[in-house]
C-alpha cells in the first residue's frame, strides 16, 4: 500500500504544476490508496462448503485535480495508479477537457482549522500480511464451531459473514492554502448463524468492528452468533397487527441507514422524506441525533474530510426537533445565506467497496451517526411492555413509495423476541413477519431509549449508527410465509 | 486516451504466458485471470444545470487461484486497479500478484484441511473446492452497435443530458430533476491455466432520471433507460422504444400526473394484471435471485440471503411444482438485453436454460463449482461487475416466459381489480419467500376497465402463493434492463435483464395511507 508521504508529495508537487497555468483560477489535487482485505465466509454442515469462500482484495490508488478556471468553468480529471508529476498533468489535462459551467460552483474550500485527531490508525491492519488476514477468519469460524460442539448443534447449520480490514490514506493540496493528509483503518467482522431443521430455521448474527485489530475479537463473534441463534429454538409466530416494540440497536439503525436521509445535496434535488423540516418536530424531546467524524474509536472517524476540512460534530436532531442536515463545501456554498449548514461530511467514498476514492468528486456522507442515549436502564424498556416483541433484525429496510416518503417496509430476520408482562418469553420465528411503517411516525412514536449506546453496522454502507435500544408504541407488522419448505 | 481498449491485445499475450509459466507451480492446482478496460464518457445535470462530465477510461485485473495442500484445494484472489503507465510493468508485475492470491489460498487449504481434521463432524461441511468440467474456449466477441459511442464528443453529450433536464424542469409540476447518463465501451478478457482466452467487448450506453413533482402531494421516482448498444439506444432503440428525452419528458408527466393521484387504499388478496415493466422486478426479485445456485446452497445467507425451495441437497423442490402450470421462467444470456454475454466469467459458454418449466422447478443459474456440488453441468451464469471483483451467480436475461393470452382480453375478465404499471421500489424476504414490491401506478379494475388511478401502490405476497395463483400469461413480452442488482461483499451492482409479459395473479394491494406520519 503507498505510503503517505508520497500521497503529501503528489499533491504538494502537483499543485505547483497546475496553478502555473494561466487558465487556472484555483485548484486542487487529491491522492488516495485503498487496501481492502475481505475474508469471506461460507460454511454448511449438509452442502459442501468452502469455510472460507473468499479470501481476497481490492487494491487502488492515484490522484486526481479539480480546478476552477478562470471563465468560470469547473473541471475534474483524475489519473488511476500513478502519484507522480506525470499523473498529475494527465488528470489535469482530462479536468480541462471534462469542464462544464455550473453557476453554484463557484469556489474551492478554504482552511477552517485543524483537525482534531492525529495518528489514530492501526500500523498492523496497514501491514497485514496475508496469512494472518485467513487466519482470523477461520478464528472466527473457529469460534462458532467450539461453541456448537458445546451446544451439540450438529446439523442443519449454515455458518457465513465475513471479516474485512482496511486501509484508507489520502492527501489533499489546494490553491487557497489548504493541505491536510490522513489516514484510519478498519476492522470489521460479522457472522450469522442459521440452525435449519425439521422444526426450526432460526438465525443469529453478532459482529464486532474496530479501529485496532487488537481490539478485535473473531472467536468471540462466531461464538455469539452460536448462542444467539441457540436462544431462538422452539420460536413462536405472531399474528397481524400493531405492536409495541422494542427495536434492537441494530434494527433502529437499520431504518436510519435505508430511510433517514438528512444530506443537504438529497434536501437540494428534493430527495430527501425530511426536505424543508428544518425546525420541526420528528420526535420526543429526549430524542437527540447527530453526526461526529471525531468520535475516538469509531469506525466511521475521519480527521479530516476529502476537501481537506476538519471533522466535527453536526447536530441534527436536537430534543426532538430536527436542526440541521450534513453537508459539503459546494452544498454549504450554494445554501450560504444559511449559517446553520457546514461542510463536516464532504467525502469521497467508492460505492460499497470501502475507502477513500481520489476518483470521484466529494459527495456528502455520514461518518459515525450518533443517536443520543436514553435514560433507561438495559431491560427496562422491555418492562414497559404488555404485549409486543423485542426486534433484534431486520432486513432489506428500504423506502418503498420513493425517497420523498419515509414509508418503509422491512422482514424481521432474527434475534427477535416476544414480550408479555413486561418479559421475554418465547423466541420469535425469522423471517415470519414483515414491518409495513413510516420512519417520521415511529420517531414520533418513541416512548423511551436506553442508556447503554453501541456500534452498529449495514450493508454497503461506509458510515456507522451508534445507537441506544429504542422503545417504539403502535409498530404496524404483517404475518408472512416461513422462510423455507 | 489514443485506443485504450487496445491495450488488452498486448495485456492478452503477458497473461496467457503468465499463466503458462505459473501452470506447473508446485501446490497451484488452477488459475485464472481477468483483464478488463472500460472507457467512455458521463455527464449529469441537475435541474437543468451541468453538474459534471468526464471522459476516461479505466483497467482492472482480478485472479483467481486455487491451491492444493495434500488433497485439499481451496481459492485464493486478488484484485488490482491499474493506470496506463502500470501496462508497460505487466509481465514484470505479474508474478508477485499471483503468489499474493497463492499466499492466501495455500493458507486457506491448509486450515481447511486443518479444520476438517479438528472438528469431525463440521468438518464434514468441508470439501476440496471442485471445478466442473467444461470445454475450454479460444474466441474473440466484439461489441454490438450502430451508433458508436465514439460518434458524440463530451461537449455534445453533456449539452444532450443538460438539455433534456432543463426541458423537464420547464414543465409545471416538477419541483427537480436529475439526470446522468454515459456511453462508452468494456472490453474484457479471461484466460485460465486451462488454456481458456476468451476476448469480449461490449458497448454501453444508459442514463438515470430522477424527478420530484408538486401537486396534491409530492411524487417522487426514479428510472433508468440503457441498453448494451450505441447511441442508437437514445434514439428510441431501447427497451421503452422512446428517444432519450422523449423517455424523460415521458416519466415526469407520468410523476406529475401522480402526484395529483390520490394514494391507494390496503386491499387484501386482490386480482392484480401486473405489465411487463413491474413484471421486470418481480421476476428478478421473486424467480431470478432464488435460482442462483449460490443463493441455493448458502454461499449469500448473511447478505443477500436464500432461496425458500431449497433447504438441503435431499430436501428441495426441484422437480416439483412451485408455480402455476402457465409459468415458466427463463434465464438467456444470448438474447439482447442487459444479461447478454456470450461467455461467462469462468470462460462458461453462456446458454438459455428453463428455471422453471411450466410451473416446475427444473435448473438453477450455476458456476462451475456450484454445477459440481449439484452434479450438473457448468450453465455459465459466473459474473463479476469489474475484473477487481469475484465473479457471483447472477441472473442473465432472466424472464417470465410468453404465454398465450392478450392483455385486453386478461382485463375484461377481472370484474375487480387493479391494474399494476412500472416498476419502482422492492423489499423481499430473506428466502424470496415474501415479497412487498412497489410500482410506478396503480389503477383500478371495474368490470373489465381500466379506471382510478391511484400513486403510492405496490403488492404484497407469498412468492408461491402469488406464483401458484397465476392464471393468465400475455403473448407480449419484453425485457426492461434493470441496471443495479447488489449482491456480494463488497456489494457489486449489477446489470441484469429482466422481464416477461403481463401476468395475472392474486396479491395483496399495499398503499401507506393509514400509516402516514402526523402532520
Amino acid at each position: 500500500m503507498k505510503e503517505l508521504n508520497e500521497l503529501k508529495a503528489t499533491v504538494e508537487d502537483g499543485l505547483a504544476i497546475v496553478e502555473k497555468n494561466p487558465n487556472v483560477k484555483e485548484a486542487e489535487v487529491y491522492a488516495s490508496a485503498n487496501m481492502l482485505r475481505v475474508m469471506r465466509v461460507c460454511y454448511a454442515s449438509n452442502i459442501p462448503s468452502n469455510g472460507l469462500e473468499e479470501p481476497k482484495s481490492e487494491e487502488n490508488f492515484g490522484a486526481s485535480v479539480r480546478v476552477i478556471f478562470k471563465n468560470g468553468a469547473k473541471g475534474f480529471g483524475k489519473e488511476d495508479s500513478g502519484l507522480d508529476k506525470m499523473a498529475v498533468r494527465r488528470a489535469f489535462e482530462k479536468a480541462k477537457r471534462n469542464r462544464v459551467k455550473d453557476e453554484y460552483f463557484t469556489s474551492l474550500p478554504s482552511p477552517a482549522g485543524k483537525p482534531k485527531l492525529k495518528n489514530y490508525h492501526d500500523g498492523e491492519i496497514m501491514g497485514l500480511k496475508e496469512e494472518k488476514a485467513v487466519d482470523i477468519a477461520y478464528a472466527a469460524l473457529g469460534g462458532a464451531f467450539d461453541t456448537l460442539t458445546k451446544k451439540r448443534v450438529r446439523e442443519g447449520l449454515n455458518i457465513t459473514g465475513e471479516i474485512d480490514f482496511l486501509g484508507e490514506r489520502m492527501a489533499i493540496a489546494n490553491t487557497n492554502g489548504i493541505r491536510e493528509q490522513d489516514e484510519s483503518t478498519v476492522v470489521f467482522g460479522t457472522l450469522t448463524t442459521i440452525f435449519e431443521t425439521q422444526k426450526q430455521d432460526i438465525a443469529g448474527m453478532w459482529f464486532d468492528s474496530s479501529t485496532h485489530l487488537k481490539k478485535f475479537s473473531p472467536a468471540k463473534i462466531g461464538k455469539t452468533s452460536v448462542e444467539k441463534a441457540y436462544a431462538l429454538r422452539n420460536g413462536k409466530r405472531i399474528d397481524s397487527g400493531n405492536y409495541d416494540v422494542v427495536l434492537s440497536r441494530q434494527a433502529f439503525a437499520d431504518m436510519l441507514y435505508g430511510v433517514f436521509n438528512v444530506s443537504l445535496g438529497a434536501v437540494d434535488s428534493q430527495a430527501s422524506a425530511y426536505g424543508g423540516m428544518l425546525g420541526q418536530e420528528v420526535g420526543p424531546d429526549f430524542l437527540d441525533i447527530s453526526d461526529d467524524g471525531t468520535r475516538e474509536g469509531a469506525i466511521g472517524t475521519k480527521a479530516i474530510t476529502d476537501e481537506g476540512l476538519p471533522t466535527g460534530k453536526t447536530e441534527i436532531v436536537r430534543e426532538g426537533k430536527l436542526v440541521n442536515y450534513i453537508s459539503n463545501d459546494y452544498y454549504t456554498k450554494k445554501y450560504k445565506n444559511d449559517e446553520r449548514f457546514s461542510s463536516k461530511n464532504g467525502f469521497r467514498f467508492g460505492s460499497g467497496a470501502g475507502g477513500r476514492h481520489y476518483d470521484s468528486e466529494p459527495g456528502i456522507n455520514a461518518s459515525n451517526v450518533i443517536v443520543g442515549a436514553g435514560d433507561r436502564k438495559e431491560g427496562d424498556l422491555v418492562r414497559d411492555i404488555k404485549n409486543g416483541i423485542y426486534i433484534g433484525r431486520i432486513w432489506y429496510t428500504y423506502p418503498v413509495n420513493g425517497s420523498l416518503s419515509a414509508d418503509f417496509t422491512s422482514t424481521i430476520r432474527g434475534d427477535s423476541y416476544l414480550i408479555r408482562n413486561g418479559k421475554i418469553t418465547d423466541a420469535l420465528i425469522p423471517n415470519t413477519c414483515r414491518i409495513n411503517d413510516n420512519l417520521q411516525r415511529i420517531m414520533k412514536s418513541i416512548t423511551g431509549m436506553s442508556k447503554k449506546q453501541e456500534a452498529t453496522l449495514a450493508w454497503a454502507a461506509e458510515s456507522v449508527v451508534i445507537a441506544p435500544e429504542v422503545a417504539v408504541k403502535d409498530l404496524r407488522i404483517d404475518r408472512i410465509a416461513k422462510g423455507l419448505y | 486516451m489514443d485506443d485504450i481498449l487496445g491495450k488488452c491485445d498486448w495485456a492478452k499475450d503477458i497473461i496467457s504466458i503468465s499463466l503458462g509459466k505459473i501452470a506447473n507451480k508446485s501446490g497451484l492446482k488452477y488459475a485464472d485471470v481477468r483483464f478488463e478496460v472500460s472507457e467512455g464518457k458521463v455527464a449529469a445535470a441537475i435541474a437543468g444545470t451541468p453538474r459534471s462530465a468526464e471522459e476516461d477510461y479505466g483497467i482492472g485485473l482480478g485472479i483467481r487461484v486455487l491451491a492444493d495442500v495434500n488433497g485439499i484445494s481451496a481459492p485464493g484472489y486478488l484484485g488490482k486497479s491499474f493506470g496506463q503507465d502500470d501496462l508497460s510493468g505487466l509481465r514484470e508485475m505479474m508474478p508477485s500478484l499471483y503468489d499474493i492470491a497463492f499466499r492466501r489460498a495455500k493458507r486457506n487449504a491448509e486450515l481447511k484441511a486443518k479444520f476438517i481434521k479438528k472438528y469431525r463432524v463440521f468438518g464434514k461441511g468441508l470439501h476440496s473446492t471442485p471445478l466442473a468440467e467444461t470445454p475450454i474456449f479460444q474466441d474473440s466477441v466484439g461489441a454490438k452497435y450502430k451508433k458508436s459511442p465514439h460518434d458524440t464528443d463530451l461537449e455534445q453529450f453533456s449539452k444532450r443530458i443538460a438539455g433534456a433536464s432543463a426541458n423537464v424542469q420547464k414543465k409545471k409540476g416538477v419541483a427537480s430533476n436529475t439526470l446522468a447518463a454515459v456511453t462508452g465501451f468494456t472490453r474484457k478478457v479471461f484466460a485460465s491455466t486451462e488454456g481458456a482466452l476468451i476476448d469480449q467487448t461490449k458497448a454501453l450506453t444508459e442514463a438515470f432520471f430522477f424527478i420530484a413533482a408538486k401537486g396534491k402531494a409530492m411524487e417522487s421516482y426514479y428510472d433508468h433507460l440503457g441498453e448494451y448498444h450505441g447511441l442508437e439506444a437514445f434514439e428510441k432503440e431501447n427497451f421503452h422504444s422512446l428517444s432519450l428525452e422523449d423517455w424523460a419528458a415521458f416519466i415526469a408527466d407520468g410523476t406529475i400526473e401522480l402526484s395529483n393521484a390520490p394514494a391507494v387504499d390496503d386491499e387484501k388478496d386482490a386480482v392484480v394484471v401486473t405489465d411487463p415493466w413491474y413484471n421486470a422486478l418481480l421476476s428478478h426479485e421473486i424467480t431470478g435471485h432464488p435460482s442462483e445456485a449460490d443463493r441455493a446452497l448458502k454461499k449469500e445467507a448473511a447478505w443477500a440471503g436464500r432461496a425458500w425451495w431449497f433447504t438441503s441437497l435431499e430436501k428441495n423442490k426441484i422437480g416439483q411444482q412451485v408455480a402455476s402450470e402457465e409459468l415458466s421462467v427463463f434465464s438467456d444470456p444470448t438474447i439482447d438485453g442487459y444479461g447478454y454475454y456470450k461467455y461467462d466469467d469462468e470462460g462458461v459458454k453462456a446458454k438459455r436454460i428453463l428455471n422453471i418449466k411450466n410451473g416446475v422447478l427444473n435448473e438453477f443459474l450455476n458456476s462451475r463449482e456450484t454445477a459440481s456440488v449439484l452434479g450438473i453441468e457448468p450453465n455459465g451464469g459466473m459474473r463479476a461487475t469489474s475484473a477487481e471483483n469475484v465473479p457471483l451467480v447472477r441472473m442473465n436475461n432472466t424472464c417470465f416466459a410468453a404465454g398465450t393470452w392478450k392483455k385486453d382480453e386478461m382485463i375484461e375478465d377481472v370484474k375487480k381489480g387493479y391494474y399494476v404499471v412500472g416498476q419502482k421500489t422492492p423489499s423481499i424476504g430473506e428466502t424470496r419467500q415474501n415479497f412487498r414490491i412497489t410500482c410506478w401506478k396503480i389503477y383500478r379494475i371495474e368490470k373489465g376497465q381500466i379506471g382510478q388511478l391511484y400513486r403510492k401502490g405496490g403488492l404484497t405476497a407469498d412468492s408461491h402463493t402469488f406464483l401458484k395463483s397465476i392464471d393468465a400469461v400475455g403473448d407480449d413480452f419484453r425485457i426492461y434492463n434493470i441496471p443495479n442488482c447488489g449482491k456480494g461483499t463488497p456489494m457489486q451492482t449489477m446489470r441484469v435483464g429482466n422481464g416477461g409479459p403481463h401476468i395475472r395473479g392474486v396479491a395483496s394491494v399495499t398503499g401507506m395511507s393509514i400509516r402516514e406520519a402526523d402532520p
